[in-house]
């Protein structure tokens, strides 16, 4: 070892905390060193002073640490007994609330009480005007096969861009789409 | 000079019993909590009045760390995380404890009374030495402070030091011989050869 050892070394050596892997060169380095011996020996005095001015906690402060841990657990606990009490209560309270409300609310009618009404027929009738049916153009025509029954499929209430309205029908074929303007509608009672 | 060096691993009560007593704490029985309370307050205490050297916020701190293990006492998984457990905490709770004072606190710890009746001088020379330990470790940065209680005064090892710290064995040792050098330093220049 070259010069003096680290001070940091020594701090550490005083305390046993030194890495056992250089520690026989510190040594051989203090047996031979005198200023290192008296750093070192300035540490574990210091070490041993600071040992010895610290006295065990007296009986009386640890009475004291009992009796004020005691009463504030007790404390807690009643405060934790009031907050079941207080839960309890307001979940009373919201129960009782709430079956009043229940009682309060109007209840559906029995079949005695119920007032029957007689069924209601209203025919209406659509007159509807057809000026054309168009036979849509297909690249492929669908095979007959397909085409199932004659016969009217869905029918679509279709907005124009122009403002106005007509129904899409479709039919069984589905090369055959027809297009309806409603004209007039009529109600019969 | 070698110590003698306690460990998380010294079993402070049998293994079996301090389980049953946990687990016990754990149902929310007030006795078991006491008795667990019993085991640990002189540890909790004298680490608290080491870290803070003021009684009145040592005792302070030391029921906080039992109210917080009391809410908490459901995590702790078993008898071996309790003793690190409390001293992790009563050195979190110490730690706040000097954050949120507002002014210095001041050193109210008494040192170790001379037993040496015969000699008053000599007594008298060894408290001011007392006084001027319990200065020099004030002096000291909080985490160089914590490092030196926890490894010089309550002898854990240094990865003990870095579990409760949350910290690394490096940076422990680092502080360690940091604390060790300016407290040398500091009682050399009040003391002289008397050290």
């Amino acid at each position: 070892m070259r010069g003096h050892a680290d001070p940091h070394t020594l701090a550490l050596w005083a305390g046993g905390d030194l890495d056992r892997a250089a520690a026989p060169e510190v040594a051989s380095h203090i047996d031979n060193c005198s200023e290192c011996r008296q750093n070192l020996q300035e540490l574990e005095r210091a070490q041993a002073a600071l040992r010895d001015a610290f006295a065990e906690p007296s009986e009386m402060d640890l009475q004291e640490v009992r009796c004020t841990l005691a009463a504030r657990l007790d404390n807690q606990r009643k405060r934790e007994r009031w907050s079941w009490s207080l839960g309890a209560v307001f979940a009373s309270f919201v129960l009782v609330s709430l079956a009043l409300m229940q009682r309060d609310a109007p209840r559906p009618a029995t079949e005695r009480e119920a007032v029957q009404l007689p069924p209601v027929h209203v025919p209406v009738h659509l007159a509807l005007n057809i000026p054309e049916i168009k036979r849509l153009e297909r690249s492929r025509p669908i095979p007959a096969r397909k085409r199932g029954e004659a016969g009217l499929r869905t029918v679509n209430f279709v907005a124009r861009a122009d403002g106005t309205t007509q129904f899409r029908v479709t039919t069984a074929d589905p090369n055959v789409v027809i297009f309806l303007s409603p004209m007039e509608r009529t109600v019969e009672q | 000079m070698q110590m003698a060096i306690p460990s998380f691993d010294r079993p402070i009560l049998d293994p079996d019993v301090l389980r049953q007593l946990i687990r016990a704490a754990k149902a929310g029985e007030a006795e078991s909590f006491e008795t667990l309370v019993s085991l640990h307050e002189r540890r909790v205490l004298r680490l608290a009045q080491r870290l803070l050297l003021n009684c009145e916020a040592a005792r302070d701190a030391a029921q906080d760390v039992f109210i917080r293990l009391h809410k908490k006492i459901r995590s702790v998984a078993d008898d071996k995380e309790l003793g690190p457990w409390l001293y992790r905490t009563t050195v979190n709770v110490c730690v706040d404890v000097m954050r949120r004072a507002k002014q210095e606190m001041p050193i109210d710890l008494v040192p170790e009374l001379a037993d040496d009746c015969d000699n008053p001088e000599r007594s008298a020379a060894r408290i001011e030495q007392g006084r001027l330990v319990l200065a020099a470790l004030k002096a000291l940065s909080p985490k160089e402070r914590q490092a030196i209680v926890l490894r010089d005064l309550e002898g854990y090892s240094t990865a003990e030091v870095a579990k409760i710290l949350a910290s690394s064995e490096t940076t422990v040792r680092s502080q360690i011989s940091t604390g060790r050098l300016k407290m040398k330093h500091f009682l050399v220049a009040k003391l002289g050869t008397e050290l």
